[in-house]
């Protein structure tokens, strides 16, 4: 058996506008975490991270080892943060303009390794780079070295450097997330599986998350990991999704014959819930066909969309709020719903599942269970 | 500016393994990975902390020595191109 025993999460609902770039959009950023950016020394995400990994976690680490082996996963979402790409690179004098003065800090397997090394792991280091899926594509990875490969304990770090010049414009001039110019005046929100409002703004966001086998030190269990798949659909175009949702249901149902759980046992669903209109066709289609009753909630227009670390930072968000009690709504529904929540509801015991999807066609779904 | 303060500071915020890292208590140090606990990455790190304090230009930032503490803070006297008082006004550039 697998429990989730340590979740800490960085996240902010705080929204800053940026309109001296190419698509003037907002993002919900955490300031403090750009101090001395301009420098190219003091990098964002090296910042960001530091809410995550907590002396609590490290320390817990190191004073209790496990019996087998530790990973140490870094689900960044891509290899390189942050580079200079000419048809972004306009103006220099952008808030949120800055260049690094040593690159190889901006190489994500550099920033596993010496995160790696602050918690001691010697066993295995690896990062991943499945952009939005990351964090939920690892636990399939993770799954497979506690399964087969002698590991009693995973670390799993996810993130990225969310908030940036290219970034933002990147998902701008892709038409992924909601502009100035989309919301049109305030006529449109961010929101999820609604006919009126859509789309989300970037999110910074980090999680720190520690799965183990037990073991006689082990911390209180958050959740018991039930299992995960991630899987890919037919689809030519690795910046979209098919919207029949294949890529959610191969997920899914892969997910679920590991856990070995029959689909009628999941009534909880942490959805990706981008609000894009094909992922709310996608994925709406996916989970009517391969759940029968459930509620589903989504965080991204709450906090934005934090990318690789959406799916582990989500997922502890909600067992946060599962703990205080209650299933959060979707924020912005416009229409009464009570299975893509437009009201909060109370909290749901029992299995729950987790989804999450990426460019480059991969669809992540994760497992957990509430009952330890 | 207490120099050797400030290239403690500088190291610390560089280090990974804090339990490794050992602050130097003389000017006479050698920057080295069995003086300091610093490993060649976090030394690279410290020393562009120290190059951005004052400011220091990429030529010179190329060439800082590594013989002791008193000959990084004598050269970065020479080529720097601003100065602090104290080091928490120092920090406050990198920190």
């Amino acid at each position: 058996m697998i429990y989730m025993t340590y979740s800490a999460t960085a996240c902010t609902d705080e929204i800053h506008t940026y309109e001296d770039i190419a698509f003037p959009q907002r993002a919900h950023v955490m300031p403090d975490t750009f101090r001395n950016a301009k420098t190219g020394l003091a990098y964002p995400p090296h910042n960001m991270f530091n809410k995550v990994i907590t002396a609590e976690a490290i320390k817990y680490v190191t004073e209790n080892p496990v019996k087998g082996k530790t990973a140490f996963i870094f689900a960044a979402g891509t290899q390189g943060w942050v580079g200079t790409q000419s048809r972004y690179d306009k103006n220099p004098e952008a808030e949120l303009h800055y260049k690094t003065k040593l690159p190889f800090i901006t190489l994500t397997t550099i920033y596993a390794g010496r995160v790696a090394a602050m918690f001691r792991v010697h066993d295995h280091v690896s990062t991943d780079a499945s952009a939005c899926a990351s964090s939920l594509k690892v636990l399939m990875d993770m799954q497979n070295l506690m399964f087969y490969y002698g590991f009693d304990r995973a670390i799993i770090l996810s993130g990225e450097n969310s908030v940036c010049v290219q970034s933002l414009e990147f998902f701008g001039d892709s038409k992924a997330c909601l502009t100035l110019k989309d919301e049109d005046g305030g006529k449109r929100k961010p929101s999820a599986f609604d006919d009126v409002n859509n789309g989300f703004y970037v999110g910074q966001g980090a999680a720190l998350t520690i799965f183990e086998k037990e073991h006689p030190n082990m911390r209180a269990p958050l959740a018991k990991f039930m299992g995960a798949y991630t899987s890919a659909e037919d689809n030519t175009n690795p910046l979209g999704q098919s919207e029949c949702g294949e890529g959610y249901s191969k997920a899914i149902d892969g997910a679920l014959s590991v856990a070995k759980l029959h689909k009628n046992k999941v009534r909880l669903v942490k959805t990706h819930g981008t609000g894009t209109l094909v992922n709310n066709a996608a994925e709406k289609s996916a989970l009517l066909r391969s759940l029968n009753e459930f509620v589903a909630t989504s965080y991204k227009p709450r906090i934005g969309h934090t990318l690789s670390a959406s799916g582990l930072l989500e997922t502890g968000l909600l067992l946060d709020d599962l703990k205080s009690g209650f299933v959060p709504k979707i924020c912005n529904r416009t229409t009464i719903d009570d299975v893509f929540l437009s009201d909060d509801v109370s909290a749901v015991d029992g299995p729950f599942l987790s989804l999450a999807a990426g460019m480059g066609n991969v669809f992540s779904a994760a497992l957990f269970s509430t009952e330890v | 500016m207490d120099f050797l303060e400030f290239f403690n500071r500088c190291a610390e915020l560089s280090v990974v393994r804090e339990d490794i890292f050992i602050r130097a208590t003389s000017m006479d140090t050698s920057i080295t990975e069995n003086a300091t606990g610093l490993d060649s990455l976090d030394g690279v790190l410290t020393y562009q902390y120290i190059s951005e304090v004052f400011d220091l230009d990429d030529e010179a930032t190329m060439n800082m020595p590594t013989t002791s503490i008193q000959d990084l803070k004598d050269y970065c006297d020479k080529h720097k191109n601003r100065d602090f008082n104290t080091v928490e006004e120092a920090m406050e550039v990198v920190g």
